[in-house]
């Protein structure tokens, strides 16, 4: 309870600021993906989804050029995006659900989506689609319904994971006890499948396909060492991930550096302090 | 509990051919053979937890096959070589009281405690991070978990793998006082620890080579059906009680 009363504390001086500096948008669009990812990333730990969750922005990363190439023949880029990005995750999500290693899957899922996501690309450019916001992204674009958007997705992620984190971390320790046990676990799967690529290819446009990396997999190695209990780890994450977008827009702004760029490099200098502090990492 | 005819295959290689047993509780009841000879498979098919080709499990008169919510009900289980992710936050607290909340029990609290102080998991270890245990503890949290709601008939897969020495004698007397109360199945190749407490055995080698007390099964002449030129170089009948013949 220390570590949130003092996490949080940080969250409301560096929001209190930020909305003292910066239109309400950015803040919105930083606070809300940086709530989103964090809330994500110690339950990826916990379910042993490393590398799935560095597959997954390669996944993002096709789905939403693809998604872009078919917005210029007259489809809705942000909704072709999604579905294609869906099937991949869920695709590689269900091949994990049949008893694939997770990391087998990841891989296979990765290696298909990095050759898809250079192609399409490839294939947006010659279309004459701007295709540098997917892959370093910027906040600062998002227009008011954008940053609502990513906000109530941040909100949603968290309270999801909130009520049902604990449970989703018990089928990591243990699957079969958690279907001994009655737990719908396929149910609890597609919805955290369904988390991770609403949030990579939802969120692509805002913090760009380099630092999905970052801030799915630093807030859970960041936390982790210093929490117990799966609910503890999601809020301190979350907590965590919204302070790093809201310290990277400030400190992003004053420096004249990109707020993403910013957040992950927050996020670094926080793991790092937490490796030195010498707390149980595993 | 009763096995009936039970076939377990996977990708058309029969693991398991038409395994026939009705035991009932209480007691110990140790199922032995050599890695691969189905051990696992058998309990995980009484679990539920696999669906098998032919045959059905029947646990206190409730056809149970292939379904783990209606095995779950009944039946508590001790997973071999239990853990979890390096950095899961999971707590060992958490983890009993979680999978009580799953079973619907209204106080998990309360329960998980005392299943906790009744396996011997001290209080000092009960916040911590599952990851962060020795293999012994953490054994006998995972037996807190599956004894917490209370169920008749209890499966443990190799519980003694991969414990000390010193270890092995606490968890093998702990499982002694658990089975008398309760059906307790552990499957096992290393069955002398708990050869003085078993009340029944159960060779395995793709299929039930035999069955009945230790007095009948646990002797040279059985095991060799099994095990071959082992038993006479000593690595089954070896352990402190020794074998039966």
């Amino acid at each position: 309870m220390k570590l949130l009363a003092v996490l949080g504390s940080i969250a409301v001086v560096l929001a209190g600021a930020a909305l003292s500096l910066y239109p309400p948008e950015w803040v919105l669009a930083l606070a809300g993906a940086g709530l989103a990812y964090g809330a994500l990333s110690p339950l990826l730990y916990a379910r042993r989804l490393l590398f799935m969750a560095g597959a997954a922005p390669h996944a993002a990363l096709a789905a939403a050029s693809i998604g872009a190439a078919l917005g210029a023949w007259g489809l809705d880029s942000v909704l072709a995006g999604l579905v294609l990005g869906l099937s991949f995750i869920y695709t590689a999500g269900y091949a994990v659900y049949r008893g694939v290693d997770p990391d087998t899957a990841a891989s296979l899922l990765a290696g298909f989506t990095a050759s898809l996501g250079v192609a399409g690309l490839y294939f947006a450019s010659s279309l004459g689609i701007q295709v540098s916001g997917i892959i370093i992204g910027d906040p600062l674009l998002a227009s008011r319904l954008e940053a609502v958007t990513v906000a109530v997705l941040g909100l949603i992620t968290l309270l999801i994971l909130a009520r049902a984190g604990d449970v989703m971390a018990y089928i990591g320790v243990d699957r079969d006890d958690a279907a001994l046990s009655g737990a719908r676990v396929l149910v609890y799967d597609i919805t955290l499948y369904t988390l991770i690529a609403l949030l990579t290819v939802g969120l692509i446009r805002i913090v760009g396909f380099i630092l999905e990396h970052v801030l799915l997999l630093i807030p859970g190695a960041l936390i982790l060492p210093l929490s117990r209990g799966a609910r503890t780890s999601t809020l301190a994450g979350g907590l965590v991930g919204l302070s790093a977008g809201l310290g990277g827009l400030l400190l992003g702004g004053a420096a004249g550096l990109p707020p993403a760029a910013v957040s992950g490099l927050i996020l670094m200098a926080g793991y790092s302090l937490v490796l030195l502090g010498g707390a149980r990492s595993g | 509990m009763e096995v009936q005819e039970l076939t377990v295959e996977y990708s058309g290689v029969r693991a398991l051919d038409r395994v026939n047993m009705r035991i009932e509780g209480p007691g110990l009841v140790q199922v032995i053979g050599p890695n691969g000879s189905g051990k696992t498979s058998l309990l995980r098919a009484i679990l539920g937890l696999v669906k098998p080709s032919r045959g059905r499990i029947v646990i206190e008169g409730i056809d149970v096959t292939g379904s783990p919510r209606l095995a779950g009900r009944m039946v508590g289980y001790v997973p071999q070589r239990p853990g979890a992710p390096r950095l899961s936050p999971v707590t060992v607290l958490e983890l009993v009281e979680t999978s009580l909340r799953m079973r619907g029990h209204r106080d998990p609290r309360g329960l998980a405690e005392d299943a906790l102080d009744a396996a011997g998991v001290g209080r000092e270890h009960w916040g911590k991070r599952l990851w962060e245990l020795s293999g012994g503890t953490l054994q006998r949290v995972f037996i807190a978990r599956a004894t917490a709601p209370g169920p008749r008939l209890l499966v443990m897969d190799e519980p003694l793998a991969n414990i000390d020495p010193g270890g092995r004698l606490g968890l093998a007397k702990l499982i002694a006082r658990l089975s008398r109360d309760r059906l307790v199945i552990v499957a096992s190749h290393e069955p002398n620890l708990l050869l003085p407490y078993t009340r029944y055995m159960v060779l395995v080698d793709r299929g039930v080579v035999a069955q009945g007390p230790p007095s009948q099964v646990f002797r040279k002449h059985v095991l060799e059906r099994v095990y071959g030129a082992s038993v006479t170089r000593g690595l089954v009948l070896a352990g402190e009680e020794g074998a039966h013949g």
